[in-house]
């Protein structure tokens, strides 16, 4: 992993589309601020995580009977995806 | 047009038959399954809210799936254009989206995953799991609210 000291307001450039700059520095935080095409995404790290984590649960998950609930619980839209808008 | 019927052990579900226009590609699998790229979707039963997806790269892994918009009427899709691209969604009519749900041991504690949607291009059935830009969205809502007990 490349390490590069920045102060604040100084920036790095990435593949000459991408600008990260330091913004602010605090006592345990770092404002960044990121310049770069629309087309490249730019997550936080923990939403990762936090997806992985939860699809690992989502692949335990009980087999229920859901046709009790699913008239009881939730808006009847019909079972199409997403199809009339 | 010529529809040619699979048919896949399950291990949760036993034996079943699917078509070719159920089967998803995930280029890069789901998060945490990288390794998982081939999947078809189905359903149990005629008319639940809830479909499966169904690994064809192990039988034991099956996700549950759903519209969330049957539980969230205002959920916004709102993914990067990157995310399309992937996927050469080329108009908003080729595209299917869902969400992960998680059923725990009760049944009325079962969530779904806002944050990060499975969207498919149904023209090419290519699909990913993507990440809401969105980022109050949660990976835990509760399907089931208190008041509609």
């Amino acid at each position: 992993m490349l390490v590069l000291a920045r102060k604040k307001n100084q920036s790095i450039v990435i593949n000459d589309n991408i600008e990260v700059f330091i913004i602010d520095i605090s006592a345990d935080q770092v404002k960044i601020g990121i310049k770069a095409p629309k087309t490249i995404p730019v997550h936080r790290k923990e939403i990762f995580d936090e997806i992985q984590k939860e699809n690992i649960l989502a692949a335990r998950s009980q087999v229920h009977d859901f046709s009790g609930i699913k008239l009881l619980k939730l808006k009847k839209t019909g079972s199409d995806n997403g199809e009339n808008r | 047009m010529n529809e040619k019927t699979n048919s896949f052990n399950s291990a949760r579900f036993g034996k079943i038959s699917y078509s070719e226009k159920q089967t998803v590609f995930f280029k890069d699998g789901l998060l945490g399954f990288e390794n998982h790229r081939n999947f078809f979707v189905f359903i149990q039963g005629n008319d639940s809210v809830f479909y499966y997806l169904q690994s064809l790269d192990d039988p034991g892994l099956v996700f549950i799936i759903s519209d969330p918009r049957l539980f969230v009427p205002d959920y916004a899709l709102v993914v990067s254009n990157q995310d399309f691209e992937e996927l050469a969604i080329e108009n908003e009519s080729d595209l299917e989206h869902w969400v992960i749900i998680t059923v725990p041991e009760k049944l009325e504690n079962m969530t779904a995953n806002l944050q990060g949607p499975v969207i498919i291009n149904k023209k090419n059935r290519q699909g990913k799991q993507v990440i809401s830009l969105k980022d109050d969205y949660t990976t835990k809502y509760k399907i089931i609210r208190e008041n509609q007990k």
